[in-house]
């Protein structure tokens, strides 16, 4: 069973606290610094997965932090922590950033990860397979790429995928298990190749 | 899509993702983009173009 992100999950009285310093922030953005200091790990972690350079991840954070801070009057709690909103704006700031050929779209792997994918095809872990796996994860489209960073590298559980690609719990399972089988099916055919 | 699979990076520790934690330069971006905004066309642009058609409701109607 996959355990609970602790970092992103939050007690009732965790969220309170962070309801107090959102409300403080949308009277004055400078009372923003206790969220920055709370979600800057959680958020640079996310961006520099998807990137190679850490001084351009460290930027594009800053630029999420800076979108927040602008928009935090607009922000609506939806009894989640303010963290999957923050993903969000991660999401689309990387986004830019490709588009802009600020940076390259890249895929962080180990070889925990590599064996976990081993096991789900019931392959071997070797040269040849690890070569087949990276082939078929640079074949994925944009949203299934994300799933599968999202369930198998960063272990996150469907609730926390769905809030943040905005989407429900159970639409996140459906759409990782589809993201799977394609990988499943890229990883097949280079093989067969 | 076009992407770059890096295999076995180095873990980055907390410690130096700490080093690039800075709330000082994030609040002077702040500050600068605010002031740029006051300095935009938009908001100009919706200024005057409220003022003029204030102007015209007081004059005509």
């Amino acid at each position: 069973m996959r355990s609970i992100n602790p970092v992103y999950h939050h007690s009732d009285q965790m969220l309170s606290q962070e309801m107090e310093w959102i409300l403080s922030a949308k009277e004055d953005p400078k009372s923003f610094a206790p969220l920055y200091e709370k979600y800057h790990e959680q958020i640079f972690r996310y961006v520099f997965q998807r990137m190679e350079d850490k001084p351009l991840a460290s930027d594009v954070t800053s630029q999420v932090f800076l979108k927040a801070m602008k928009n935090i009057h607009k922000y609506e709690y939806r009894g989640v922590p303010l963290g999957s909103w923050l993903y969000r704006i991660a999401k689309s700031e990387l986004n830019q950033a490709y588009r802009d050929s600020r940076a390259k779209r890249t895929i962080n792997i180990d070889d925990t990860q590599v064996a976990t994918f081993m096991e789900v095809f019931a392959e071997e872990t070797n040269a040849m397979n690890k070569k087949q796996l990276f082939h078929a994860l640079s074949q994925l489209n944009g949203l299934d790429l994300q799933l599968i960073e999202l369930r198998y590298f960063e272990d996150r559980p469907y609730k926390e995928i769905g809030e943040i690609l905005n989407i429900k719990e159970n639409n996140a399972k459906v759409k990782t298990f589809r993201a799977l089988e394609k990988l499943k099916k890229f990883f097949n055919k280079n093989y067969r190749l | 899509m076009n992407s770059k699979v890096v295999y076995n990076r180095r873990k980055i520790s907390t410690e130096e993702i700490r080093k690039f934690q800075d709330f000082d330069a994030l609040s002077k971006m702040y500050k600068k983009d605010s002031y740029w905004q006051w300095k935009s066309i938009e908001y100009w642009g919706t200024v005057v173009s409220t003022a003029v058609a204030l102007l015209f409701l007081v004059l005509y109607i």
